[in-house]
């Protein structure tokens, strides 16, 4: 019999991947990977700690299931490894700058909140993507030579043939146009 | 240059924040901001937006990099293969490859009475495994001073290779690590950490294609990520002119070369942001290092990121 609700079918999947199934737990993983690292990226507040953060909480939610029972709302689990592996992130760094200080812990019957959270948060990034999904080919390939390869103007430049001016007039125009598309949401997390 | 006006520097504010203005745009912009608290704000939210481009726009490339993880974590482990004895031809060859995929070694020598104990690593890295065109690995710099000291009393442990011995140093000398900790923290507060455990190492690059390689450490993103975990593990902020990759710009590397370059203090992170690691306490450690690097290949350039083999270590 098909699972009959998302929460079913992910719950299938959960012991599926309990049971060791990778294929399973890959499939959990596209699709909290974006809630995931945008609940991550509020807290921590540095896009390149991200990767790892996330990348940290996936792997433990892996290794915890087959360790142990398949838990009863998958979602809900996933986000409270999420929220402890930025809490021991975040007490690392207190002890340089806020030593004595603690970062409560957060406690797991809030895990339902963090799903809203974390929903709340990956709707910045579907904004985001609708308004990429309107720029010109060029535009877009611009902004994957800057964020997704690391190019600086100058090397855009070099490698394009088009002067170096023209790319960070054209980088600054399309910031401004995302900003606007995003603007109606309020400020930035 | 002449000072600018708000309208003026909100034109440029994001590219600014990019790090893509020119030097006198940019001086005139930050000091524009000293006495604007509004224009300063702008700024930041410039930054949390170009976060939120990086995000977005590397989210297939750390998807993808987390599902190979996946499955290299399902997939059955690799026997564990002595390293003492003679090796056999088989061996040899079992070992040549792990060592294409490792290119292992190390230990570690302190010369106040701390000795250290590596072994191989017990788990292959899958980014290792996802972009295997491209290597890195932890090594003993034999060049470096001090080198002879490898094989200490310490070291004489028949599970250790000599060739895998490389050299620090840890400033506990007289302290109890208690003190030595809380100095170090102290010293971070004030806004100067005391700089980390000196060490002989290289991160050896081994490109495994046919084509050249560029990598550039230039970019603001490239970063040596190393990774200390253990009993006393201890991570700091690093002053900003700490320079993980010591005054390194371009790293150039031909079609199926291996080349290195030397570590010789425990700083990691990026020039933005460099990060200081130490070991406080006797214990056993992990070490590893992970490069971060926009890589040229061809026409093509992309952030590549390659993690070598953590290290175990043991540190009385």
């Amino acid at each position: 019999m098909q699972p009959r609700t998302d929460a079913e079918a992910e719950l299938a999947l959960a012991h599926r991947a309990a049971a060791g199934d990778a294929n399973a737990f890959q499939d959990l993983t596209r699709r909290w990977y974006r809630p995931v690292s945008a609940f991550i990226w509020k807290r921590v507040q540095r896009a390149d700690l991200v990767e790892d953060l996330t990348q940290e909480t996936f792997l433990e939610a892996f290794k915890s299931l087959k360790n142990g029972p398949a838990p009863e709302h998958f979602s809900s689990w996933l986000f409270g490894v999420a929220a402890n592996r930025c809490g021991k992130h975040l007490r690392r760094k207190q002890l340089v700058r806020f030593a004595g200080d603690e970062v409560p812990e957060q406690s797991v019957s809030d895990n339902t909140l963090f799903v809203e959270e974390a929903e709340e948060q990956a709707k910045w990034l579907d904004r985001l993507d609708a308004g990429l999904a309107e720029l010109p080919p060029e535009t877009r390939d611009l902004l994957e030579r800057k964020h997704r390869q690391g190019q600086t103007c100058e090397q855009i430049a070099a490698a394009t043939g088009r002067p170096v001016g023209t790319i960070k007039s054209l980088l600054a125009r399309t910031y401004k146009q995302l900003r606007e598309r995003l603007a109606p949401a309020g400020e930035l997390p | 240059m002449n000072p600018m006006t708000c309208h003026e520097v909100e034109e440029q504010i994001e590219l600014f924040a990019a790090g893509e203005c020119d030097a006198p745009t940019e001086a005139a912009i930050r000091g524009h901001m000293t006495g604007c608290p509004r224009c300063a704000k702008a700024e930041s939210e410039a930054r949390r937006f170009l976060d939120l481009m990086d995000v977005r726009l590397q989210e297939p490339d750390r998807l993808q990099r987390l599902l190979d993880r996946i499955e290299a974590e399902s997939a059955p482990k690799p026997a564990s293969i002595p390293m003492t004895g003679r090796a056999t031809p088989h061996r040899r060859s079992v070992l040549a490859t792990r060592r294409q995929w490792f290119a292992l070694a190390a230990s570690i020598l302190l010369p106040i009475g701390i000795g250290i104990w590596l072994t191989p690593p017990a788990e292959q890295p899958a980014s290792q495994q996802a972009q295997s065109d491209l290597t890195v690995a932890l090594l003993p710099d034999r060049s470096a001073r001090g080198h002879e000291k490898l094989v200490a009393p310490a070291l004489a442990n028949d599970k250790v290779s000599s060739e895998m011995a490389l050299t620090f140093h840890l400033q506990a000398e007289g302290q109890s690590t208690k003190k030595f900790r809380s100095d170090l923290v102290d010293a971070a507060f004030k806004g100067r950490p005391t700089p980390p455990p000196e060490v002989d190492l290289l991160l050896q690059v081994h490109n495994a294609t046919d084509q050249p390689m560029r990598l550039l450490f230039d970019d603001p993103r490239a970063e040596l990520r190393l990774y200390v975990s253990g009993p006393g593990a201890l991570r700091l902020d690093g002053p900003r002119d700490a320079d993980p990759f010591g005054g390194l710009r371009i790293f150039d590397l031909p079609a199926s070369s291996t080349k290195a370059f030397s570590i010789t203090r425990l700083v990691g992170g990026s020039r933005r942001q460099p990060v200081y690691w130490y070991w406080t306490e006797p214990g056993d450690y992990r070490l590893r290092a992970v490069l971060r690097a926009p890589v040229q290949s061809g026409s093509e350039t992309r952030m590549r990121s390659i993690a070598g083999p953590a290290i175990p270590i043991r540190v009385r």
